[in-house]
């Protein structure tokens, strides 16, 4: 094993920041009360929770009261599409699209189950959406379109806006996975027409098992609680709140609107565009994934043909750069990358990609080493010229 | 040394990682999911318990541990044919499929490509001088499931517990603290839960026919040759005053022929599909050499006449039980394989 340990995965997860634990530590210590009690030292946690609620409001430019707290994106996805699916008797017709993260797509594949109907959009070949299609799928009966920001593999970013409008126009829900967009790009639910808008913390520096949705104020009465309990969140997400994770998710709110203010983006981009120029010149076989349509700053789906990117992933973590394949079972084994597949790509060059996502802190010595280890390593893995 | 090693959360593979750790070889992991991903049958191979053991033995000794899925190839190469072969009347053995295509195959390949030096399991047989022989502990000896490998193969093969008895293993799992030191043995096939004749019944469609004696004579009616095996005496369904046994099954007049137990003898034993790994032995005829029918059988004297390139014909100086077509039979010279084949039908 050489070196240093070069990480390139910021899309499956992000490290936890000074700032941010420096945030969250009261809460695990002499703050440790329950918000929802009533004595003095209770208040004060209870007032950390209203003030990290406002930083995420900010983040997004809505109202604090338009953000539930959950403990993930696949929570608060699940809570966003039942919220939707269980508001009537009447089972209801819902439209997403093939490349949806899974905590997208299981909770439409559970409401197919239960008699509900689903219909997926077309992708073509560069991984984006053409809101056109909607127009021909509506029925009487739609009543959600769920359609992520950004796409956790590819980067590709779709026509969330024009998705929204239409939904608005025609008095149905929508709901948008941001996952892989918050902390990267600006996302304004409002401006995008969401009635529902699903982030998770630990893709932008705050800790595992904190996340928020977003409900609309005025679309609110339309989506159901799923879960019951305690008041907590407004019933939203009953339970005694994870203090510390809110904390988190505020302090690394705030952090992401520094990050889009300074120009943060721009400067992950420009690594990114350079990564990529520098990998084609050494190796022009490689072909970049949904390159032709606008990307998020910091996302490389690259495929290199007659690779197996099980064997590129080894080559490159014995080399200690982590990468991901496409798409994993919980076990760690590659699967066909389901998103390529949906793009027009066969199952056998949906094993050849990889994802490759920057962070802040990566540098261009980190870009130069990762695109000769990647050149070193396709060559060796017998890349088709 | 780079070594990769496969682990599959039993005692043995995590014990053959422990020694090549301790030995000081550059040694990563690797398991392999091969079970079908939406099983039409329980499966016991490839179980979230086993990954977990894997993974946990892999912390241990500090090492990587990837994960790989060969599902595909294991459906092609080996659940498929095996159930095509009993549907044709004879008893494949998967696991010498397996360790021919699967993991002495493409993964082999694979380890090759990421440039080990070579790969390791914990499979009790010895791989030295470029070639297969038995293990020291006859008890475990795997060498007869091992003889399908391709020869250039064994260049790049180590099996760490070649001299090791398997109680032997388990102290050492013990002494190091493993995971797995407790583990029961796996047993019968992977992909199996159950009895096989079960699995088979609800997986291949019933195609009656005639049950005769060695005469012609019809005794019985059966529901399918896929639920019998050569030898077999268990199920044949018929009465009579001495044990019967199965000693002939023709697949395509779907006939089942049954008798005593001495007409199962056969002195004459064809192979096919052989796999030469020793061709200077093979090829100096004045050798003694013994063959073996099955897992655990005893071995048997024979006089080999080589037909084409990959058959092979033996005399038994000792009739055998029940060669099954499609079993692998071995070819032995002392210790070392000298060749397998496909016993034909």
């Amino acid at each position: 094993m050489s070196s240093k340990l070069l990480y390139l995965d910021h899309n499956a997860t992000t490290p936890v920041t000074p700032d941010v634990r420096a945030a969250m530590r009261p809460y695990l210590d002499e703050e440790g009360f329950n918000p929802s009690s009533p004595y003095r030292a209770a208040q004060k946690v209870r007032a950390g929770i209203d003030r990290a609620r406002a930083d995420v409001a900010k983040l997004l430019s809505c109202e604090p009261e338009e953000v539930v707290f959950t403990s993930g994106a696949t929570e608060s996805c699940n809570l966003a599409i039942w919220g939707a699916v269980i508001g009537s008797d009447r089972p209801a017709h819902l439209i997403t699209s093939p490349t949806e993260h899974s905590a997208v797509l299981g909770p439409h594949r559970s409401a197919a189950e239960r008699g509900h109907r689903v219909t997926y959009l077309e992708i073509d070949r560069s991984g984006r959406i053409d809101p056109s299609q909607l127009d021909a799928l509506r029925t009487p009966d739609t009543r959600l379109v769920s359609v992520m920001l950004v796409n956790n593999e590819t980067g590709v970013i779709q026509e969330a806006g024009v998705i929204g409008r239409w939904c608005r126009a025609n008095g149905i829900l929508f709901h948008c996975d941001a996952t892989a967009a918050v902390g990267k790009m600006p996302v304004h639910p409002n401006a995008l027409f969401c009635d529902l808008l699903s982030l998770s913390g630990h893709k932008f520096h705050a800790p595992k098992g904190i996340g928020a949705l977003f409900i609309r104020r005025d679309s609110a009465s339309r989506v159901a609680s799923y879960a019951s309990g305690g008041e907590q969140e407004w019933g939203r997400r009953p339970g005694t709140e994870n203090v510390p994770g809110i904390a988190g998710l505020g302090a690394a709110s705030r952090q992401a609107l520094e990050f889009l203010d300074s120009g943060g983006p721009a400067r992950v981009e420009k690594l990114r565009n350079e990564m990529e120029r520098r990998l084609r010149e050494k190796c022009p076989e490689v072909e970049i994934l949904g390159a032709a349509a606008p990307r998020v700053c910091n996302t490389s789906f690259l495929r290199a043909p007659g690779v197996h990117n099980d064997e590129m992933v080894v080559c490159l973590d014995q080399e200690g750069i982590c990468v991901s394949t496409g798409a994993a079972c919980a076990a760690g084994a590659s699967m066909p990358s389901r998103v390529a597949q949906a793009m027009g790509y066969s199952e056998s060059e949906s094993r050849e990609v990889i994802r490759v996502s920057l962070g802040s802190g990566n540098t261009d010595a980190d870009v130069t080493r990762f695109v000769e280890a990647f050149a070193r390593s396709a060559s060796r893995l017998g890349m088709a010229a | 040394m780079k070594i990769l090693v496969g682990l599959s959360g039993g005692v043995d593979s995590s014990v053959a990682a422990a020694l090549l750790c301790e030995a000081g070889h550059d040694v990563a992991a690797f398991t392999l999911i091969l079970g079908q991903s939406n099983p039409d049958g329980v499966q016991r191979c490839c179980a979230p318990n086993d990954l977990r053991d894997a993974r946990a033995v892999a912390d241990r000794l500090g090492i990587a541990h990837y994960v790989w899925d060969f599902k595909e190839l294991f459906r092609d190469q080996v659940y498929r044919p095996f159930l095509a072969g009993y549907s044709g009347g004879v008893t494949p053995n998967p696991c010498g499929m397996c360790n021919r295509e699967v993991r002495f195959g493409a993964v082999l390949d694979r380890v090759t490509r990421l440039g080990f030096d070579a790969l390791a399991t914990g499979h009790y047989a010895r791989s030295e001088n470029g070639g297969l022989y038995r293990a020291l502990d006859r008890q475990k000896d795997q060498a007869y499931f091992l003889s399908r490998i391709r020869r250039e193969a064994f260049d790049q093969i180590l099996f760490p517990l070649a001299y090791l008895t398997k109680s032997r293993v388990r102290q050492i799992a013990a002494d190091l603290g493993l995971e797995t030191r407790e583990k029961p043995e796996s047993q019968e096939i992977c992909f199996v839960s159950g009895k096989t004749s079960d699995f088979l019944a609800s997986r291949i469609d019933p195609r009656p026919g005639d049950i005769v004696d060695r005469a012609g004579n019809v005794l019985g009616r059966h529901s399918g040759v896929h639920l019998f095996t050569l030898g077999q005496r268990r199920g044949i369904g018929i009465s009579s005053p001495r044990p019967l046994y199965v000693t002939a099954i023709d697949a395509g007049s779907r006939r089942v022929t049954v008798g005593p137990r001495e007409e199962a003898f056969l002195s004459r034993v064809r192979l096919t599909n052989c796999n030469v790994l020793s061709p200077e032995i093979l090829d100096s005829r004045d050798l003694a050499l013994s063959a073996q029918f099955r897992y655990h059988a005893a071995t048997t004297g024979v006089k080999l006449t080589r037909r084409a390139d990959t058959d092979i014909d033996l005399d038994l100086t000792a009739p055998a039980f029940a060669p099954a077509s499609g079993q692998i039979g071995v070819l032995y010279d002392g210790d070392r394989v000298v060749a397998s084949g496909l016993i034909a039908a």
